[in-house]
């Protein structure tokens, strides 16, 4: 158990580091796509298996399709592969600074511990049509956003 | 059914209504008429507020929990308003109906998506303010963050762009600050509803435990202070209120920072009170932000730029209330942020007209302007000694509450301190004025005219607002403290 969950954040932060640096959008959006998928094995070995389901369904597929696809009418993958400066630095910063609080948190034993109530009995039903309902609304009107900014930047004609 | 159960509806099925109404008629040809529906959506937001306002404070009832109307039958009450997010609720009312007012004007025809993207904005900060739990603020900040990148690239100017980027990118560092700060609480309390997180969660010696609590507190403290643009998170605030449409920026520097991130701050502040930490990293934040905000102020040319390092500063003064966490700083950052709404939105609509007639917002290209521009000026002076709290105007009393408050709670070296801050206050905004509408005229804006419709009105009403409300202070703070919220 423990082995998977180490193995699905290493893929994590090997494919986050790739998608972030890659020169090649599609290569950037098939590495998010990997990160999801061990987000999704990783929520399903903690026990979330319907959050898992969406993560692997949603993130992983159906947003990478949408993003292949983008790339491909749009042309923006050969753009993309025009050199240009890159700042490797700074991930690499990032990852030594969360390397070095994992290595402290293992020497010093801390432990974030488990609270017993965290994802407990309650269906699906229920925590979608009732427990989390204001959630799902904010994400119906955050949907309307997102709609709103693709006729805005696609749409609407630039500043007269 | 009562009549705060439909009120409260209202906050909800009013901007959705008009979002399905806006994309039914032919927009590009009826810009003013979905403008107006907007403006009427404001204005019935601001009267509902006002109207459960004084129903709740009767009811004698410290709040009143709802849900969206088809679960309201199943007895499910997961949102809920009480007098102070009432107060505010009409605050966001107020501000985006004076947005609509000016968009009349400086919204173009090709801009048919402002209607929808005010209403998302507004059902976001509206959805901030009702929900019960950490999580759903969250999802109703992320909505309004969304809805303002985009209405400040609106244009898809390089500089409008620019401004969307420079937000979108700290407001994605906040968001990791923010859901890692939850993440943690989470782990600690189980739950991240209001009702059944406690201060206790921060109680005890240092251990693990305790230490996972405070580390959550700092993130969401920093998420919130990148929100609300306060220092040192300010950077993307200047930029994207220059590069916003004038009415987009009254909208941003009137409300959205005060609700995305000052609001969430005080939910913080309510939910943990007497938490020393919290208190002091409220104190460092809020002199850190006015002394920086008002000596970037002094520096800036244009227009738009003073008002919004100035909003900045301004911030503090609002984050020092909160910090005396007593009943009367509570009070007294609420109606800072009050006054400071109207007398800010007052600055953005002179800066409309400004941009209008004249074409250019650097103040050293104005001068004279008080001749040519009359009512403008009238309404930016106001505005200025309402900021810098100058007696009777709203912002004077405002100010004076923020430092008894302080006084109160024994922070009286903070309190003499912001006292003597506000004289940046008035220095940066005196130099605008001299600026721009006193001195010789400018003989380039000799066939310059006054500024006219929604604009004019808005000035007009602001100013309006700013006077009476300093003039009957007494008795406004009379009603509120009869009503329960003082």
């Amino acid at each position: 158990m423990n082995i998977a969950i180490y193995v699905c954040l290493g893929a994590m932060l090997v494919f986050g580091f790739l998608s972030v640096l890659s020169r090649h959008l599609i290569n950037a959006a098939i590495s998010l796509a990997a990160v999801s998928a061990a987000c999704g094995v990783l929520m399903y070995v903690l026990g979330a298996h319907t959050a898992a389901i969406f993560e692997v369904s949603v993130c992983s597929g159906l947003v990478t399709v949408i993003f292949i696809s983008a790339v491909s009418l749009s042309n923006g993958d050969k753009q993309a592969s025009a050199p240009e400066k890159r700042a490797h630095l700074l991930p690499i910063i990032l990852i030594a600074i969360g390397a070095i609080l994992v290595i402290v948190s293992l020497l010093t034993g801390f432990s974030l511990g488990t609270h017993s109530t965290v994802g407990s009995a309650a269906s699906f039903d229920n925590v979608f049509w009732e427990t989390r309902q204001a959630d799902i609304f904010g994400q119906m009107v955050a949907i309307i956003a997102g709609a709103s900014a693709i006729v805005v930047f696609f749409k609407e004609s630039e500043k007269q | 059914m009562s009549a705060l159960a439909v009120i409260t509806q209202l906050f909800l099925a009013l901007p959705l209504l008009a979002l399905v109404v806006n994309n039914l008629v032919p927009r590009e040809t009826m810009r003013h008429t979905t403008i107006g529906m907007s403006a009427g959506v404001a204005t019935a937001q601001l009267l509902a507020a006002i109207i459960g306002f004084v129903l709740l404070s009767a009811s004698g009832e410290s709040s009143f929990r709802f849900a969206l109307a088809w679960d309201a039958a199943k007895g499910l009450g997961y949102f809920r308003v009480d007098l102070v997010t009432l107060f505010l609720l009409a605050c966001v009312g107020l501000v985006s109906l004076i947005a609509n007012l000016t968009a009349f004007t400086t919204i173009d025809d090709h801009r048919s998506s402002f209607t929808n993207l005010l209403m998302v904005m507004l059902l976001g900060m509206n959805g901030m303010l009702i929900v019960r739990d950490l999580f759903s603020l969250y999802v109703f900040m992320e909505v309004t963050g969304i809805a303002s990148f985009v209405m400040i690239g609106m244009y898809k100017s390089t500089r409008d762009l620019e401004g969307a980027f420079k937000y979108m990118v700290l407001s994605m560092l906040a968001t990791i600050f923010i859901l890692t700060g939850l993440s943690l609480l989470f782990i600690k309390a189980g739950s991240l509803s209001f009702d059944l997180l406690r201060p206790a969660l921060f109680e005890g010696v240092v251990d693990a435990k305790t230490l996972l609590s405070w580390v959550a507190l700092v993130l969401l403290v920093s998420g919130y202070a990148i929100k609300s643009g306060v220092v040192p998170f300010h950077s993307w605030l200047p930029d994207a209120y220059e590069s916003a449409d004038s009415a987009v920026s009254i909208m941003l520097s009137g409300i959205v920072t005060k609700i995305a991130g000052v609001y969430s701050m005080l939910v913080l502040v309510r939910l943990f009170p007497g938490n020393m930490a919290l208190r002091g990293t409220l104190l460092v934040l809020g002199l850190l932000t006015i002394i920086t905000g008002a000596l970037l102020a002094l520096q800036q040319q244009s227009f738009k730029r003073i008002a919004a390092y100035s909003s900045v500063s301004q911030m503090g003064y609002i984050l020092l209330g909160f910090a005396a966490d007593t009943r009367l700083g509570i009070i007294a950052g609420l109606l800072y942020l009050l006054t400071h709404a109207l007398a800010k939105t007052a600055l953005f609509t002179n800066a409309a007209a400004l941009e209008k007639r004249l074409g250019t917002l650097n103040v050293n290209e104005m001068g004279g302007l008080q001749a040519k521009m009359p009512v403008t000026a009238f309404s930016s002076v106001a505005a200025l000694l309402s900021i810098a709290g100058v007696p009777p105007l709203a912002g004077f009393w405002s100010k004076l509450l923020v430092l008894i408050a302080l006084w109160s709670a024994g922070l009286r070296g903070v309190a003499a301190a912001a006292l003597l801050l506000s004289i940046l206050s008035g220095a940066y905004f005196l130099r605008l004025q001299k600026k721009a509408f006193f001195g010789k005229l400018n003989p380039r804006w000799n066939s310059v005219v006054e500024i006219t419709g929604g604009i004019q009105v808005s000035e007009l009403l602001l100013s309006i607002a700013t006077i009476a409300i300093g003039l009957l202070f007494p008795l406004v703070l009379l009603y509120l403290q009869h009503a329960g919220l003082v």
